[in-house]
């Protein structure tokens, strides 16, 4: 489905960030166990990672939408843009899935309006509102509007990002007090994902390509 | 311990119907390919 260097690499790179998964895996079983909240503490291993891909996803989406419209046009970075902002949503809901599990033992309620989890959530739906107008624009201005929206739109990202330094009294920690063996393994769980992240935006990004070919045939 | 593995379970469970998607759309484009290089 994808040529050239970028068709040869996806094997290597799932490869590798299943390589990955498999040590932060090992590593979250071996970790030790939180005193006051036990187990249910091992969610940070996939919550954290996963809101730092999150989060980078977007980012790329944000640069590939200013390369796209400064560079005239290119249309494999509104390619990447929009492959890469597929992702942060899938990302986003592994994010506001394991969130309130989370919450529901630390702060016995399994959502509550407070400033991260409001704003994330907000992110999420406009980020949502990236492919609903990319779908109902015409073919002309699809890429266009679409990275005008690429780069708008990571202002939520950066409101989610700094909520928790931003809005005194937040729930939601900014750091938690780990043990080197859970920092180690958390460290190593971030770069699996963000690992997985770069195998998964390949894998869109051919799906992407093929479409645009296919499109460009039937004009 | 319930609660860590549902939101592991969870997050397997997003990435499979992702990747579901992915195949199937992957799958739709080509035979679409087919119809349109007739």
């Amino acid at each position: 489905m994808t040529s050239g260097w970028l068709g040869k690499s996806r094997p290597y790179l799932w490869w590798l960030a299943v390589a990955m998964l498999l040590c932060s895996f090992w590593g979250i079983a071996h970790a030790p166990t939180e005193a006051q909240m036990g187990t249910v503490q091992k969610i940070i291993y996939i919550h954290v990672p996963s809101a730092t891909a999150a989060y980078t996803a977007f980012f790329v989406t944000f640069v590939a939408s200013i390369v796209y419209l400064v560079s005239g046009k290119g249309r494999r970075w509104d390619q990447v843009a929009v492959s890469s902002c597929e992702i942060g949503m899938v990302f986003s809901a592994v994010v506001l899935v394991s969130g309130p599990l989370w919450a529901r033992s630390a702060w016995n309620t399994w959502w509550t309006w407070e400033p991260r989890l409001t704003s994330f959530l907000i992110m999420w739906i406009l980020y949502g509102g990236y492919f609903l107008i990319r779908s109902s624009v015409s073919p002309g201005s699809r890429r266009d509007v679409s990275a005008v929206l690429g780069v708008v739109l990571f202002v939520s990202a950066i409101v989610s990002y700094l909520s928790v330094a931003w809005w005194r009294g937040s729930l939601h920690p900014r750091s938690v007090t780990m043990t080197p063996e859970m920092r180690m393994t958390l460290t190593i769980s971030i770069f699996a994902w963000l690992a997985f992240y770069v195998a998964a935006l390949v894998e869109r990004l051919g799906l992407e390509r093929t479409r645009e070919r296919i499109e460009e045939q039937a004009r | 311990m319930t609660y860590a593995v549902v939101a592991y379970a969870l997050a397997a469970m997003i990435w499979t119907g992702y990747f579901l998607s992915l195949r199937f759309r992957a799958a739709k484009l080509e035979l679409q390919e087919k119809v349109t290089s007739r």
